[in-house]
């Protein structure tokens, strides 16, 4: 305000503010980028053939590409995102995305061929960086797991990927 | 009031438990449900004044014929002024004769944006047009918060900006309702991993919800079974609402879009006729699905953001108008009436030369009908409504 609207003072006073620094890393991912974020850890640089299975989950999720109502888009508040029924949606979500490949790498042309993939979530990003953000419960619930999808799903449910 | 004393006497009982399935307390709490016409839907052609002669000159090729007119679809008499559009024959007019349901034209709110998003918005918070607004606080999230026995649910996909606030109220989508893909294992696995976060109530909330709703879905798909037809969109939303708003839910909230008819909007047929034929419907097979008793102590309201042009334009259709009408329905309302102040629809009348005015604002509307059905003093009203005045239009 001092400063009537300069764009380096503002800037200046929102990076110092205490404020940004905690916020840096803490929002809650909405539908579009859970999906994404969860997609490609799973399959890393392989190129999805078909993002129909990724519209489709979107769309249960209420995010659907270009699907909102009206034209002020999709809120960017998490309070419209973390609701109990969206929460549980998202798991469901997340254990499709864990359980295979979900039709994303068969084309779109009639007669195409499924190609091969899995998703691979325990891979080196995880073993070097994010294993190491997850809290001792997280860790817990994951040793619990009874095959790799249920460790998938149990993974992408916890509360560090969800934001 | 004795329905209080009764509530007050019921509270101190508690729920009962047999093999698993917590039986509520005998069905004495009033039930709301509110339905939202997302788009503005055509008010002028639904609640219909058919005593207008201005309304057929603006609408040549929109205007639905007269009751009475010998015409093979006219407007069915709802009384001297007013008609109801044909495609609500089987579902609404039925209601109506039972003096079940009332209609509020000239209803709406002051905000003059005529936008869609702004206007929805504005209904939903309840708070005040002019100020500023706090995005974070829906007006039936206030409610819940007033009431001493709400058990809220909206029935939606995602949370709508009405139920925003207070502790999370869940909500579910019920067109895609089926067996949970997350087992009982894996659902406590889960929980255990937010225990301690702030969103664990969320989370356990949401789970317990979609328990509920997959029971009760079970026990009502073995119901409907028994009947012949196979109810398909939003009828089958509102026949699951119903079932669920018999004993587990007793505040609701449901959309439903499509009304935002700029072009071939149809008279007495057409596209706006087969959106209220599937309306109807689903109203009237919410109001089967929740049975008689529940029925009696239940009560619908259906609103729209804002009414259209009173004129037709040139796509034969209707633009962003301003006053709506409103409807009020449930087996104890005070039915067969159209309620609220109304005027003469001629040129003179009209609100800047193109609408229907606002005689009864939505909070007023929304507060006389709460006094009544839950018994809200003033002060809770006012935390439900701030800064508006409960206008008592004895419908309930």
């Amino acid at each position: 305000m001092q400063s009537d609207g300069d764009i380096a003072t503002v800037l200046r006073t929102m990076f110092h503010a205490p404020e940004f620094a905690t916020s840096a890393d803490r929002k809650f991912k909405d539908p579009v980028h859970f999906v994404l974020s969860a997609v490609r850890l799973a399959y890393g640089d392989k190129v999805i053939l078909n993002t129909a299975p990724i519209q489709g989950w979107l769309n249960r999720m209420a995010e659907g590409i270009y699907n909102h109502e009206t034209p002020d888009g999709y809120s960017m508040l998490s309070a419209a995102w973390n609701g109990p029924g969206q929460l549980a949606v998202r798991f469901e979500i997340a254990r499709q995305i864990g359980s295979g490949s979900a039709g994303m790498f068969k084309p779109a042309e009639p007669g195409a061929v499924d190609h091969p993939a899995f998703p691979q979530l325990q891979n080196a990003l995880f073993f070097d960086g994010l294993r190491h953000a997850l809290s001792p419960r997280t860790r817990a619930a994951l040793d619990q797991a009874i095959s790799p999808q249920d460790w998938n799903l149990l993974f992408l449910s916890s509360p560090e990927f969800m934001y | 009031m004795r329905r209080r004393d009764l509530l007050t006497g019921l509270a101190g009982l508690g729920p009962l438990t047999l093999a698993g399935r917590v039986w509520a307390a005998p069905k004495a709490s009033a039930k709301l449900l509110v339905v939202f016409l997302r788009g503005a839907y055509d008010a002028a052609n639904v609640v219909i004044p058919v005593s207008s002669d201005f309304y057929y000159q603006a609408r040549p090729s929109l205007a639905v014929p007269r009751p009475g007119s010998g015409a093979a679809n006219a407007a069915l008499e709802l009384d001297a002024d007013w008609g109801l559009h044909p495609a609500l024959g089987e579902t609404i007019y039925p209601m109506w004769q039972q003096k079940q349901i009332a209609f509020i034209p000239f209803a709406g709110t002051d905000d003059l944006s005529r936008s869609h998003f702004e206007t929805q918005d504005t209904i939903e918070l309840g708070q005040p047009v002019h100020g500023s607004r706090d995005y974070r606080s829906g007006f039936m999230s206030r409610l819940a918060g007033v009431l001493s026995q709400s058990r809220p649910i909206a029935f939606t996909d995602q949370l709508p900006l009405i139920f925003r606030g207070g502790s999370p109220i869940p909500n579910i989508g019920l067109n895609a309702v089926g067996k949970p893909a997350v087992d009982d294992r894996q659902t406590r696995l889960i929980e255990s991993m937010y225990e301690g976060d702030k969103l664990a109530a969320a989370v356990t909330e949401g789970f317990r919800v979609r328990d509920d709703v997959t029971r009760s879905m079970s026990e009502q798909m073995i119901a409907a079974n028994r009947g012949a037809i196979s109810p398909k969109g939003f009828e089958l939303a509102t026949r699951r609402i119903g079932w669920l708003m018999r004993e587990q839910f007793n505040l609701g909230f449901v959309d439903i879009g499509g009304w935002d008819t700029h072009v071939n909007q149809g008279g007495a047929t057409g596209y706006l006729a087969d959106r209220l034929r599937e309306l109807g419907r689903g109203l009237a097979g919410f109001a089967e699905e929740v049975g008689p008793d529940a029925w009696a102590d239940t009560v619908v309201v259906v609103v729209s953001e804002f009414g259209r042009t009173f004129r037709e334009n040139g796509d034969r259709g209707t633009d962003h108008g301003h006053g709506s009408a409103y409807w009020v329905m449930g087996g104890g309302v005070k039915g067969g009436r159209i309620a609220g102040a109304q005027i003469r629809l001629e040129q003179a009348t009209l609100f800047q030369n193109r609408d229907f005015p606002v005689l009864t604002d939505y909070r007023a509307l929304f507060g006389g009908l709460l006094q009544r059905i839950h018994g809200l003093n003033a002060s809770q009203l006012a935390t439900v409504f701030p800064g508006a005045q409960p206008k008592d239009l004895a419908v309930v």
